[in-house]
């Protein structure tokens, strides 16, 4: 009987230590993970935490709004900051998901670059997706435009794209010749989409397809591709810490997209997180992720706390921003799911 | 040389390649986990334990171990709870529905694992219980006590009955006969199944993928997300300790078996 | 003797009730715990409510109106203002703006900000119908009002036939989606395909390692057989993730075959199907060995030796007499190996291509990326069945194949 109380009362302690008590001033961030993760905080979190004594934990997913709205049905809400894209903070927002940000909060709207401020959200991070190549890989002159990237001819070898619809039809409309700031207005004529996969059916036997921007830039570094697209800042965070040749062709035109910061409402720490959210808006502590990640963040004045000479890897700087165009946010609320069902289908072709 | 032994000979050198197909990938791993690259590439530029310090400096293995050694303990001690008595009850009644009892216990085991992980995201994530660990080790347990259960009821299949009628005849209550005769003699089938049981949770990814989130992500996790974005070294590091720990407690299952032979011959002897 | 009858059967029935208690905990668990929650998830496939209870003063006002003969009529539009408050109001809007724009690509911010202004009073001056439709002509077009009308009940076919490529055309029967469209028939059939390939593979490179375990001397075979389980002990996961490492460019078996001019640069040998074939066999194989050397173990090795002593040539023999004797053995396994297959995800994701993922992979894909649960319900509806249907098709091949003891 002795080793019967004994196991039972080793199984009441089990369950005690699997109560997971949540501390009060604990927030849980959820970021995009890998290298954004590591920036955000060490440029970002530790500071706060360092200031205040805020404990915040991050966690990663994939920008899935109905996770959050899962969460808030289920009444067992986990998050409590979220970095959601742009398009989703406008579906979120309307749906009443996140908390409405006060000027208080935020700070005065019209000190932000255009996109980055949203009723809902406040920009995280600025990025870009790019056309890239290795310069070690290429002989002469590298590739020039989306043409170029498409020309299997005049640039032998294999190339990465992501594989999915988003960002990859755009490329495609660029490589058939439509300028940045005209490919939403193509793509939603009639037949503009069938256009697009036209010219995917093209370069299909060239592609190594990634989905972790990892995996692509392996590809890139062993030689199995030898240009890619990619999220600029993946690529400069080679180019700096691994010290590799690549190049980004930011003339051949790319498409730049925001993720924002938005509280979900009705989270435990929803004042908290308000709380951090108030002190990220202030330009300086805004700059400590945009120092070691190269995306640009939404206050303009950020970019005086950003050293001159690394400027001009953001996509944010002025001297790309000719060749970019925005990602168009409703075409994709509306769009998503049935042109990422149509890709798949045609991927599995 | 006469046929019959070129067809022995051709047959033994067959099933040694089949062998070493299955069982090479397992060992090439281990010298390739202690490379001092920073890549997995073969062969490797030289020795080092690195990636093996690093599973040890990054706090995230550590923690995700720890998860994985919390939920497989609970998993295996509610298997214990819940497979133990079924399986005495199931080896020792006779009761109508059996078959019916074995079929629903086994379905956990052929069921494909997504749609246990996506019905169990969906299920606790209604039940409130997602970012927490009991919907995991609820779910492992149920993936579990099957292999619990058929252990258990194995090892009950020598079991001399008379000795519980003799216990209880000298006066022995139910709770006393099953600490003192019966869970002694069924003890190294007891441990087998919950060795298993362990492993079962220990290794299990998929419906962890869908229940866990952040702190509580398990080990399998882990490797799994870090698979998806790449391949490194530290990965290897981590899948030859597991195949170690792997290992050991098959020898610890196989020394019981043999034990456990050892002594039911010499009960019958 | 008649009294200590019915004493024994009286502690008869007490012990089987006993007995019986104490299976039912465990009978319990499994069903809250594991056939309750996948019934639950499986009833997602015709689950419509989503719609049906947002929607249900629409649905009643709609009547015998038409979209082809005109706007809608004002008390529709009064029923939907009133469904869509009522929906923004309890939360369910964004789940409702999602179900729609499925079926109306293009309609999600219509739904929503219809919702919030309906929920805010924007529309509550009655008659409503004009003010709706200057503020959202979106709701004049008729092809939306098509689908809402094709959406009503309380139950649908929708996510099921979506998960065999079909829809309803627009008279109301079922056609195929347009050919770019389709996925899930071609997903299914190489699911199925894949499956069948990695369980003959494992078959005919299991059954002479288990002829060796059955006939090597017996410390042998015990060393045989303990390296064929040892796999099964380490994780699947781990397992696959090796393949991943072995088969990479840099890896080992590139190395191989650079090393000894086989090849001049390292192939592709990774993420193909290839490869998901290689990792697949050598996960399942140790399954098809344990079932076939359970049975070998109980054919005596006179038959065939009988059968080569009178005369028959070794493969004639062995197809005629030996296969016959280890046909449930092979069949057993083939079922374990086959449906085990059937429902695998782990490793096409993480070795396959895009092009050799299966059924479960597009589960979890609609679970996890687009929350479309419906479609992935239908999908694992769809195989379960099929992954019954082999399990019950190789049961009646083994039943079948049952031989009278004794008689070979």
């Amino acid at each position: 009987m002795l080793k019967f109380s004994h196991s039972l009362s080793v199984a009441a302690m089990l369950a005690a230590s699997l109560a997971t008590a949540q501390a009060a001033d604990t927030i849980n961030v959820v970021g995009w993970g890998g290298n954004w993760d590591k920036a955000y905080k060490e440029g970002v979190w530790d500071k706060y935490s360092e200031q205040t004594g805020a404990k915040i934990v991050m966690e990663e997913w994939g920008g899935e709004l109905a996770k959050v709205r899962a969460q808030i049905q289920s009444g067992s809400i986990t998050w409590d900051m979220v970095s959601p894209e742009a398009p989703s903070v406008e579906v979120g927002c309307a749906e009443g998901l996140f908390v409405s940000l006060t000027p208080e909060i935020t700070g005065d709207p019209s000190k932000y670059l255009p996109g980055t401020i949203h009723e809902c959200g406040v920009a995280s991070d600025t990025w870009a997706t790019v056309l890239a190549y290795n310069a070690d890989a290429i002989q002469g002159d590298g590739p020039k435009s989306w043409a170029d990237y498409w020309d299997a001819e005049k640039f032998p070898g294999k190339r990465g794209m992501l594989a999915q619809a988003q960002y990859t039809l755009e490329n495609a409309m660029m490589a058939d010749g439509v300028a940045p700031a005209d490919v939403y207005d193509e793509l939603r004529k009639p037949g503009g989409i069938d256009r697009a996969f036209a010219m995917l059916d093209k370069i299909k036997p060239h592609v190594v397809w990634w989905s972790t921007s990892t995996q692509a830039m392996q590809n890139l570094a062993s030689g199995e591709v030898v240009m890619t697209d990619q999220y600029n800042a993946r690529v400069t965070n080679d180019i700096v810490n691994e010290k590799k040749n690549y190049k980004i062709v930011w003339d051949a035109g790319f498409f730049y997209g925001t993720d924002m910061w938005s509280v979900v409402k009705g989270s435990p720490n929803e004042k908290a997180a308000l709380e951090l959210l108030k002190w990220f808006s202030i330009p300086e502590n805004q700059a400590g992720f945009s120092k070691l990640y190269a995306y640009g963040t939404g206050r303009i004045e950020a970019a005086d706390y950003v050293p001159e000479e690394w400027q001009k890897n953001l996509p944010t700087a002025p001297q790309h921003a000719k060749f970019g165009a925005t990602y168009d946010t409703n075409f994709w609320v509306e769009n998503k799911e049935s042109l990422e069902a149509r890709f798949q289908a045609w991927l599995a072709q | 040389m006469s046929a019959a032994s070129i067809r022995r000979l051709a047959m033994y050198a067959y099933a040694a390649t089949v062998l070493a197909f299955i069982l090479v990938p397992l060992l090439i791993i281990v010298p390739m986990s202690f490379t001092s690259g920073t890549s997995l590439s073969f062969p490797t530029p030289g020795f080092s334990l690195r990636w093996y310090q690093e599973l040890v400096d990054d706090p995230r293995w550590l923690t995700s171990f720890v998860n994985s050694v919390i939920v497989a303990s609970a998993s295996t001690l509610l298997s214990c709870l819940l497979g133990i008595p079924a399986a005495i009850g199931l080896a020792w009644g006779n009761f109508p529905g059996k078959r019916i009892v074995y079929a629903l216990v086994a379905a956990p085991l052929v069921a494909p694992i997504v749609i246990v992980g996506v019905a169990s995201f969906s299920f606790f994530a209604a039940a409130g219980l997602t970012g927490s660990r009991w919907a995991l080790i609820l779910s492992h347990t149920a993936l579990a006590v099957p292999i619990m259960l058929t252990t258990v009821v194995a090892s009950l299949s020598g079991f001399d009955r008379t000795l519980v009628r003799a216990a209880a005849s000298l006066g022995a209550g139910t709770v006393r006969t099953f600490f003192r005769v019966i869970l002694p003699l069924i003890a190294p089938g007891v441990v087998s199944g919950a060795i298993i049981a362990f492993i079962i949770s220990f290794d299990e990814v998929v419906v962890a993928s869908f229940l866990t989130t952040g702190e509580q992500r398990t080990l399998p996790r882990m490797i799994f997300s870090g698979v998806r974005e790449s391949v490194s070294p530290a990965i290897a590091a981590v899948a030859v300790l597991l195949i170690a720990f792997s290992a050991v407690l098959l020898g610890i299952i196989g020394w019981l078996q043999s034990r456990a032979v050892r002594l039911r011959s010499r009960a019958s002897a | 003797m008649s009294g200590g009858a019915t004493r024994t059967g009286q502690r008869g029935r007490r012990q089987n009730m006993l007995t019986a208690a104490m299976v039912a905990p465990l009978v319990l668990f499994i069903v809250v715990v594991f056939l309750w929650p996948v019934a639950r998830f499986l009833a997602l496939s015709v689950d419509n409510s989503d719609i049906s209870s947002n929607l249900s003063r629409t649905f009643a006002a709609i009547g015998d109106w038409q979209p082809a003969t005109g706007s809608p009529p004002e008390p529709l539009l009064d029923a939907l203002v009133q469904d869509l408050a009522e929906a923004r109001n309890k939360g369910r809007d964004g789940v409702l703006a999602q179900l729609i724009n499925q079926r109306q690509v293009g309609t999600r911010f219509l739904v929503i900000k219809t919702a919030k202004d309906a929920a805010e009073g924007k529309f509550d001056a009655r008659p409503v119908g004009d003010a709706l439709l200057a503020t959202y002509p979106g709701w004049a077009d008729p092809a939306l009002w098509t689908e809402i009308i094709r959406a009503r009940g309380t139950l649908t076919a929708y996510y099921l036939l979506g998960s065999l490529d079909l829809q309803r055309s627009a008279d109301g029967g079922i056609e195929r989606v347009p050919a770019d469209r389709a996925v899930f028939v071609d997903a299914l059939l190489r699911t199925i395909w894949i499956s069948l390939v990695v369980t003959v593979v494992c078959a005919v490179l299991a059954i002479p390692v288990a002829q060796a375990i059955v006939s090597a001397p017996p410390a042998w075979s015990r060393i045989m057989f303990a390296l064929v389980l040892f796999p099964l002990w380490t994780s699947l996961l781990v397992r696959t993730v090796i393949w991943i490492i072995v088969l990479q460019k840099n890896g080992p078996v590139n190395a191989a075959l650079v090393f000894s001019g086989l090849v001049d640069t390292p192939l592709t040998l990774i993420y193909t199907r290839f490869s998901l074939y290689i990792a697949m066999i050598q996960v399942l194989l140790p399954l098809m060995v344990l079932s076939l050397v359970s049975v070998m173990r109980r054919v005596p090795a006179s038959y065939m030796k009988a059968a080569l002593s009178l005369g028959a040539p070794w493969a004639t023999a062995w197809r005629r007499v030996q296969l016959p004797l280890i046909m449930p053995g092979l069949l057993a396994g083939s079922a374990i190996v086959f449906v085990f297959a059937l429902g695998y995800y782990i490793t096409p994701i993480l070795v396959g291509g895009p092009g050799d993922q299966m059924i479960s992979s597009y589960i979890a894909f609609y679970t996890n990326t687009t929350l479309n649960w419906g479609l992935a319900a239908a999908l694992s509806v769809q195989l379960l069945l099929v992954l019954l249907a082999s399990a019950f098709l190789l049961w009646t091949a083994r039943v079948l194949t049952r031989r009278p003891a004794g008689a070979p």
